[in-house]
């Protein structure tokens, strides 16, 4: 018998054991990076698998490879008729999202975020100033100890504008494999 | 179109509620009822190199068992029988086993729940293990491979109602990726490396949270809570996380602030006196723990609570407001 109550899926649910992962192996790993607006969100069932969401993104700037002014991209789990399904840990889309994407393809071509939701920078207001921002990755020599821990309130990790956020991603992008990251401007 | 054998299901009607999010660690919002237990669950008989589907069904017994085993809660499963059927294909059973998910080459487990959105009742709810990584279940790990009972205690663990912990440290490493130094709640999302067991067993953090939602009468006799607000210039700080150590006993728990008001509540703790200290979430995935929707604030500074907070067995100790400063 099963038989579970249900609150609110849609609170706080986000759930799965991930292998330990660097900022720089999710730019890394990315075929595409992009920043853009959810346009569409439909899910699918994929026989024998479950069911996936497909994502058009409307692309507002291509940070890495080559995109179209639309990108499709798939992440497990949504909603077909009055069924639910939820992948936990699987970033959840809806239409007016913006965010930065780092994209890599799967084994059925179609484009995927790199470790769901590592792959996903949502764009989101500051609480204070209510600027466009997104969340600051850890990254050893630029805003983090190259060795050791990364101490949380550590005052180099703060919300980033959005612009910032690009720079770093593209500064990463031209850091060889096994440098810091040079911390350059701000 | 999905199979829907929900007919088969006992249907409890749910209650859409704890919205605003008010909770410790991280609690889901979803429970089993005591009517439902124990948890029924099946195994995918399939092997995969250096674990057999019956090897998979004993870890993943010994896994609920340390849920089960915490102290008093009321909690049980029960292995229903091996079956053909992958875990997450929606046919009204809940399934655990092993699929290569070669499109998820970061994630090593993942739960899925499918469930009515017009009753509100959960109607599967599966596990699954990403064959593309090598498994182990030898008593004291193998250092090539990943712990089944590990990684099936974190997953147990979301099925049983809780999301994810930050009580973890991590470190660049070398060459690229990440070490975890060291957790403090098998709920921490970042997984030890190869060869660790030390997931299989429970901390204080896993079972505080567990114990706030299946805690028995003697739970509710013998544990309290911490409550209160984390504000920055007057307005309260969403999604900051306060922790609570009993230096008496090294037992560390924590929870979030998870509304706009910044309040926290942390259930299940032992009676005592806790040092409560609130810090930013700015070296995580943010994106791991909350919602899509959430606005989450890191642009403070960590802080102690000026004292020592009470915690009475049973019962709540004083409200307290944690006043932060920018970074």
């Amino acid at each position: 018998m099963l038989v579970m109550t249900a609150a609110v899926l849609a609170a706080p649910l986000e759930a799965t054991l991930f292998i330990p992962t660097e900022f720089r192996e999710v730019v890394r790993d990315a075929g595409l990076i992009v920043r853009g607006r959810v346009t569409d969100v439909r899910a699918v069932e994929v026989r024998g698998v479950g069911v996936d969401t497909v994502v058009t993104v409307a692309v507002e700037a291509v940070i890495k490879g080559q995109s179209e002014a639309f990108v499709f991209l798939r992440v497990p789990g949504g909603e077909i008729g009055r069924y639910r399904f939820v992948a936990v840990s699987a970033p959840v889309f809806r239409v007016g999202q913006r965010a930065v994407f780092f994209l890599h393809r799967g084994p059925d071509s179609a484009w995927r975020p790199v470790g769901l939701t590592m792959g996903v920078y949502r764009v989101q207001p500051d609480p204070i100033s209510g600027l466009p921002v997104v969340p600051p990755p850890v990254v050893g020599g630029r805003n983090a100890p190259v060795r050791g821990p990364a101490v949380r309130g550590d005052a180099r990790r703060r919300l980033m504008p959005v612009a910032e956020f690009e720079s770093l991603v593209r500064l990463v992008m031209l850091t060889p494999a096994g440098q810091a990251v040079p911390r350059g401007g701000r | 179109m999905i199979r829907r054998r929900v007919t088969s299901l006992a249907v409890i009607a749910l209650a859409l509620m704890l919205s605003s999010g008010v909770e410790a660690y991280l609690l889901f919002g979803i429970s089993w009822p005591p009517g439902s237990l124990p948890i029924r669950y099946y195994v995918t008989n399939r092997d995969v190199p250096g674990v057999t589907a019956l090897q998979l069904q004993t870890a993943t017994d010994r896994a609920f068992g340390a849920w089960a085993g915490a102290p008093n809660v009321t909690l049980g499963s029960q292995f229903a029988g091996f079956v053909g059927a992958n875990p997450h294909v929606a046919d009204g059973a809940s399934v655990i086993g092993f699929v290569s998910r070669p499109d998820l080459p970061r994630v090593l487990g993942q739960v899925f729940f499918q469930y009515d959105m017009v009753t509100g009742v959960i109607t599967e709810s599966d596990i699954f293990l990403n064959s593309i990584f090598e498994w182990s279940v030898a008593p004291g790990g193998d250092v090539n491979r990943f712990d089944v009972q590990s990684v099936m205690t974190h997953e147990l663990g979301h099925l049983l109602g809780l999301g994810h912990s930050a009580l973890g440290e991590t470190e660049p490493r070398a060459g690229g990726g990440r070490n975890v130094l060291g957790k403090r709640a098998v709920m921490f999302p970042i997984a030890y490396p190869r060869g660790n067991v030390a997931d299989r067993t429970l901390e204080a953090d896993d079972l505080a949270g567990i114990s706030d939602i299946y805690g028995n009468a003697e739970a509710n006799r013998l544990l309290g809570s911490i409550s209160g607000r984390v504000t920055l210039n007057g307005a309260g700080v969403f999604g900051a996380h306060v922790t609570a150590f009993n230096p008496a006993t090294g037992a560390l728990s924590a929870g979030y602030a998870l509304d706009n008001q910044g309040r926290f509540v942390i259930g299940g703790l032992p009676a005592g006196l806790y040092i409560v200290r609130v810090e930013p979430l700015d070296d995580i995935d943010l994106t791991s723990v909350f919602s899509e929707d959430t606005t989450v604030n890191i642009n403070f500074r960590p802080m102690f609570y000026g004292k020592q907070v009470a915690v009475p067995a049973g019962g709540a100790g004083p409200s307290i407001e944690m006043q932060v400063r920018a970074k």
